[in-house]
């Protein structure tokens, strides 16, 4: 019989604690410990502080906690008085916890420079679509001390904390402390109050989408799982987060483990499975090791194993750890690489929910996708569904790197420009940066340039112009970065990056390096930005997988959209960001940035392999009669360069 | 270009032989009490991890302990081979005492690693990613991912301690520490 009192049993005493903290006597101190505060010192600055209150015999509680989102103020440092709001304190140095500990512990307990705004004790939820300004004025909230509400902040104000409500509040450390905060509240309720067929309609009827970068229906995904018949099922968590700009799986393995390992768990029910794979990218130690943690502490709890609270089911979760290849975020690659082998994407179908995991139905969903499902199923699916618009419901949290004012993961309603994202979430660009692009889709999407930015960030809206919401890590070039610059880097990660399993993207990512490379270094010429155009199209028909066939897609878009750059290379041997001339790799000795190499020859590859044309520089391929129409095979240069071939073809 | 003149010229600088080699008796042992599958699927999704954790510990994983893994598990020691092989973390010689870790991701570049890691190969007279500094004292490695720390781009680690809004003087500093 399903029994769920020793849950309730586990929330009441873990609720008491957390009540116990909130009300304590003593200080509370928090630091924020994650992967982004790891490289300012905060492990330092969290054990300097257990030694100076200890010392100094301050009664104080030094906790950790995860990220608050504030990537650009770490550490953060937040300080609880006895009746007193939490007051977060940023840029805190790792030689600053003296004065920190003179003048927000003792004293008057104001330090106003470092202060970023006061905290209430519910922390900084708020019930979408409502952003936290709105949240903060219906609340009336007014500054403490001369100090304003955290809601407030210029980065918090458009924003609306949700899925990360818990993130920088909770100890992740503490399965305790995440229940007290309405944990696994969900899994039980899917576990002894649900049929497994009402969790997935609640999902169908949320609309949401997959969070990872393809898109797809999250509860048509589940239900096919669930219709597959089956002995055995598998549910894996993708939290192999491999692009070199996006980290909010990261964060939230980092700031929240156990909502993931929640998510998992009520996909494991849903669909019958009894395994469920958490696969995580080795870049993350910290994430890796709180989510283990994690994953313990729910098994001590009674809420992994055998007959889960009597209800008959089994479950266990596995912990799998990438080892640093892109590839293996793509799904059957992700799945090959759980088994053991070469993580090398297979053609589709099957898929995965007919055929994954050892040949099993397995469902595979990202990191984030998972984590809304505690809050569908706990709330409703209609309830969701308000939330954004109908293409693209729930908040979503963003990345965005570059010369911003405040980098960070951010969460927002889906439902806000572009433009709006970069000045009144993110803050605008650094002093002395200009606004130049916006990289969508990670490295997958295409490049917006300023007069594009009134498309909406959701899943729908910008697609016609070649963007993609992707994981929805965005980069921000400023007039430093040239377009050629950045083409080069994005096809150089995919050249690095491609598995090598079918040839389009195996030669064609370096055939197109080297393209690149000869437009930076002054040898290129104007047929060089058709051969992009050519070989990048041919890449994106023919390659097998997803990463493949977006692979040269931000390059297309460069190509499109800042063409005066690429011609300023060409054609005045220029570079226009900084106006020097380029010193011209005559010899053609590429010394290119991340692999040294040497090119006797810039065709080499494509002719050695004899995919990519043969064209000498000078030839005018896809000029304006061979490109008429602007399709592929309108283009090929082979037949424009070598009609003696033809001749020979046509021998009797 | 001659044959000869691209050999000399991308030709990677020896390995520094390992103070000491793999223990194959802590390989051993390691696979004894953490490595034990229930079925011959687990024995293949363990592989990795044990090649990890051994990574982890002696900052390379050999052909040796390789092996050591694959007769453990029951598996081919082609299959190990072929994660060891594959995968951009493993590594199968050992790094030099100091590690340089520049991290390109692409904030990081925006904000100008490139150049630094340019000016980085020139100064330690290599010319690819993993490669040790002709005489032994410097591993350079780019992490081509994001390290995480986007705030303070471009950065590196350095044995473990991160730097952060480097310029081409605090590089230049950071490399003659390390190659004192």
């Amino acid at each position: 019989m399903a029994d769920r009192s020793p849950f309730d049993q586990l929330h009441a005493r873990a609720t008491a604690a957390w009540d116990a903290l909130q009300s304590s006597d003593k200080t509370v101190i928090t630091v924020n410990v994650h992967g982004g505060s790891l490289p300012v010192g905060a492990e330092d600055i969290y054990k300097n502080l257990v030694f100076l209150t200890e010392t100094r015999q301050i009664p104080a509680i030094v906790r950790q906690t995860g990220s608050l989102g504030f990537e650009f103020a770490e550490t953060i440092v937040q300080v609880k008085r006895p009746n007193e709001p939490t007051i977060v304190y940023g840029h805190i140095g790792e030689d600053e916890v003296i004065e920190l500990i003179e003048r927000a512990v003792e004293g008057d307990g104001v330090w106003a420079e470092k202060a970023l705004g006061w905290l209430e004790p519910q922390g900084l939820v708020v019930e979408p679509p409502l952003t936290l300004e709105q949240s903060a004025d219906a609340a009336g909230l007014e500054d403490y001390k001369g100090i304003p509400p955290l809601k407030r902040h210029p980065y918090l104000r458009r924003q609306t904390r949700w899925l990360s409500r818990r993130w920088g509040r909770i100890d992740p450390e503490s399965i305790e402390e995440y229940i007290a905060e309405g944990g696994y509240q969900g899994f039980v309720k899917a576990l002894t109050e649900m049929t497994p067929d009402q969790v997935i309609e609640e999902v169908k009827k949320t609309n949401i989408r997959g969070r990872g970068g393809a898109g797809f229906q999250m509860g048509i995904k589940w239900e096919s799982g669930r219709k597959s018949r089956n002995n055995q099922k598998y549910v894996i968590c993708n939290g192999h987060e491999g692009e070199p700009n996006v980290f909010k799986d990261r964060r939230t393995f980092e700031s929240d483990p156990h909502v993931v390992l929640e998510g998992i768990m009520i996909g494991c029910v849903a669909i019958s499975a009894t395994v469920g794979y958490a696969f995580i990218g080795g870049e993350f130690p910290l994430g890796i090791k709180r989510f283990k943690q994690a994953v313990k502490a729910a098994e001590r709890a009674g809420l992994l194993g055998k007959n889960i609270l009597g209800t008959g089911i089994d479950l266990e979760v596995r912990v799998r750890i990438g080892g640093g290849a892109y590839i293996s975020g793509e799904g059957s690659a992700l799945i090959y690489s759980v088994q053991g082998d070469r993580p090398q994407p297979r053609t589709k179908p099957p898929r995965s929910v007919e055929y994954g995991l050892w040949g099993k139905p397995t469902v595979v969903n990202n990191v984030e996708t998972l984590a809304n499902a505690p809050d569908i199923v706990m709330r409703g699916g209609e309830w969701f569904h308000a939330i954004g618009p109908d293409h693209s419901t729930g908040t979503k949290l963003v990345t965005i790197a570059g010369p911003v004012e405040y980098t960070g993961v951010s969460e927002i309603v889906m439902d806000m420009s572009i433009h709006d994202l970069i000045y009144e979430v993110h803050g605008g660009m650094r002093r002395g940066s200009e606004f130049k692009g916006f990289q969508t889709g990670g490295v997958s999407g295409g490049c917006l340039p300023a007069d594009q930015l009134h498309f909406k960030v959701d899943f729908e809206d910008m697609n016609g112009v070649g963007g993609m919401l992707g994981s929805a890590g965005f980069i921000v070039l400023d007039h430093h970065t040239t377009a050629v610059e950045w083409a080069r880097y994005l096809m150089k990660f995919n050249a690095d990056e491609s598995c090598g399993k079918c040839t389009p993207c195996r030669l064609g990512c370096p055939a197109m390096t080297e393209i690149l490379d000869r437009v930076r270094f002054g040898t290129g010429h104007e047929s060089d930005l058709d051969l992009i155009n050519y070989t990048g199209k041919q890449i994106i028909e023919i390659s097998l997988c997803g990463l493949g066939q977006a692979a040269p897609a931000p390059i297309l878009s460069l190509v499109q959209n800042y063409r005066d750059d690429f011609l300023s290379y060409i054609r005045d041997k220029r570079n226009p960001a900084t106006g020097q001339a380029l010193e011209g790799a005559a010899d053609l000795v590429v010394l290119t940035r991340g692999t040294h190499r040497v090119i006797d020859d810039p065709y080499r590859i494509g002719r050695e392999a004899q995919r990519a044309p043969q064209i000498l520089p000078g030839r005018e391929i896809g000029s304006e009669e061979t490109n008429r129409k602007g399709d592929i095979g309108d283009a090929d240069p082979r037949r424009a360069a070598q009609p003696q071939d033809d001749a020979l073809l046509r021998r009797p | 270009m001659s044959q000869s003149t691209e050999a000399q010229r991308v030709a990677p600088a020896p390995p520094p032989q390992p103070a000491q080699p793999i223990d194959l008796g802590w390989v051993q042992h390691l696979m004894d009490e953490e490595f034990n599958a229930r079925d011959w699927r687990e024995a293949n999704e363990l592989a990795l991890l044990a090649l990890m954790e051994i990574q982890e510990h002696w900052g390379y994983c050999s052909e040796d302990a390789a092996a050591v893994v694959a007769d453990h598990l029951g598996i081919e020691l082609q299959r190990v081979y072929a994660l060891l092989t594959f995968y951009g973390d493993l590594r199968t010689t050992p790094r030099a005492d100091n590690v340089y870790i520049a991290c390109d991701g692409a904030a990081c570049n925006v904000l100008g690693s490139g150049q630094l890691v340019e000016r980085l190969f020139d100064r330690l007279g290599i010319i690819r990613k993993g490669q040790t500094s002709p005489d032994g004292k410097v591993t350079m490695e780019i992490f081509s991912g994001c390290m995480g720390a986007c705030q303070i781009g471009p950065m590196a680690t350095v044995n473990g301690k991160a730097y952060g809004n480097l310029t081409p003087e605090k590089v230049d500093q950071i490399v003659n520490e390390l190659l004192k």
